[in-house]
């Protein structure tokens, strides 16, 4: 058993309709030699506590299996634990994985294996941390810039607080190690769609799009923030980002086609 | 030794080039404000700002400002280079190239080393052109355009 790993499995994982992918699971990661100490979240056991748990045992990387659910339930604590976070994800929801490029079931196992390391900017909405993005829709709620200038939207619309990106619509991936955050406002449309095809012949963007360390949300009517797979209600939203917060393990590298002579991002094989 | 079974101790930690993202544009602005959207008070950049919708405040940018003409400024602005299509009530300091289109509606003073205007342009306010404007950085406070030697 390699004591350097954790993995917590969501309390899904107990039906009976994953014992077989979980069996498959744990034999190719003994395979791997990344066998390590296992813990089960349910409901009377507290997350954060067993995780501490394991790092006082000397757990260095904390693996989440199951889906992005279970991600959500660690990503609270986790940033501030001298950890790597990895992730199996075995279940939909899964738009994390996908933005993080790590493949659904059993081929996880590689990227885990492969142990590509990213560190990563966390966003935050008041004292919680978000890896993808924060959503608020449907709001005419103003976004203050680092107490410098404000956006409105004129007839309501959505914003958007992107820090890896969106998880569920259209893969849209933001840079989440440029110690910034992006928001996107979408105003509600309100013009038919011959206006709407016009001005998209003539090119003209169709959202706003600014970059910021720090702002706040505040609006006269209560509005629903959605982050990662957590939604908190209120009149006023602090954000910030934190850069370089979160050590995670992707299959990002995977994916990208490096130039010879880049220097950043080669993987130097040992001799 | 391979990436694949490779020591679980082994720590790859990679600096990765920027992903790629979703929009195709090569020559996206580093800041859009689109029509609909209402921006007030000071805003710096150091990177192409596109403004479609409404200003209200300062516009401060080290890049290329580009206004639409539908776009509506009640706003002093300072950049790099410009091209102005829609209406702007404030002065304007331009470090380099100022281009002015057919439906710009300007109030205000320009200050610019080169400048264009198309025919239908509206302009009320002095123009010096010719004149080398020190673009302050996003962090700096607004300096005062200095008079090259250079002619119009």
């Amino acid at each position: 058993m390699n004591a350097s790993y954790a993995y917590i499995y969501d309390d899904f994982l107990a039906d009976p309709r994953f014992q077989d992918a979980l069996a498959t699971l744990e034999t190719r990661l003994a395979s791997l030699g990344l066998s390590g100490h296992v813990g089960r979240l349910t409901l009377f056991r507290s997350a954060k506590e067993l995780v501490e748990g394991f790092v006082a045992q000397g757990a260095k990387t904390i693996v989440a299996v199951g889906n992005d659910n279970t991600v959500n339930k660690l990503m609270w604590f986790l940033p501030d634990l001298p950890v790597v976070l990895g992730y199996l994800p075995l279940a939909e929801p899964s738009g994390m994985a996908r933005l993080l490029n790590i493949p659904l079931g059993l081929e996880a196992c590689s990227a885990l294996s492969a142990r590509l390391i990213e560190t990563l900017d966390m966003g935050k909405i008041n004292d919680r941390y978000f890896l993808t993005e924060a959503v608020f829709e449907n709001t005419r709620a103003q976004l203050n810039v680092e107490n410098s200038y404000k956006l409105s939207l004129a007839s309501g619309g959505s914003i958007m607080i992107r820090n890896l990106g969106t998880m569920d619509r259209y893969n849209f991936q933001s840079d989440a190690r440029d110690g910034l955050l992006e928001a996107v406002l979408i105003p509600q449309q309100k013009e038919d769609f011959g206006a709407r095809f016009w001005r998209r012949m003539q090119k003209e963007p169709e959202h706003t799009q600014i970059t910021f360390k720090q702002g706040e949300i505040v609006s006269d009517q209560p509005v629903e923030a959605h982050a990662d797979r957590f939604s908190v209600s209120g009149f006023k939203f602090q954000l910030s980002v934190e850069p370089r917060k979160l050590k995670v393990i992707t299959g990002r590298i995977m994916s990208l086609m490096l130039p010879k002579q880049q220097t950043e991002g080669e993987i130097k094989n040992p001799a | 030794m391979p990436i694949f079974g490779s020591s679980p101790s082994d720590n790859h930690e990679v600096s990765l080039p920027t992903p790629p993202t979703f929009t195709a544009s090569k020559k996206t602005p580093a800041t859009i404000i689109a029509k609909g959207v209402k921006l007030e008070g000071e805003f710096k950049s150091q990177g192409d700002v596109q403004i479609e919708g409404e200003v209200h405040g300062t516009i401060q940018t080290e890049g290329l400002l580009t206004l639409g003409n539908e776009a509506f400024l009640k706003a002093g602005v300072t950049a790099s280079d410009a091209i102005i299509a829609g209406k702007l009530e404030g002065n304007i300091n331009i470090k380099h190239k100022l281009e002015i289109k057919s439906t710009a509606k300007i109030q205000g003073d320009i200050t610019c080393e080169s400048i264009t205007v198309e025919s239908g342009a509206v302009l009320q306010g002095s123009v010096k052109s010719g004149v080398v404007v020190a673009t302050p950085k996003a962090d700096e406070k607004t300096s005062q355009p200095v008079p090259s030697p250079a002619t119009k």
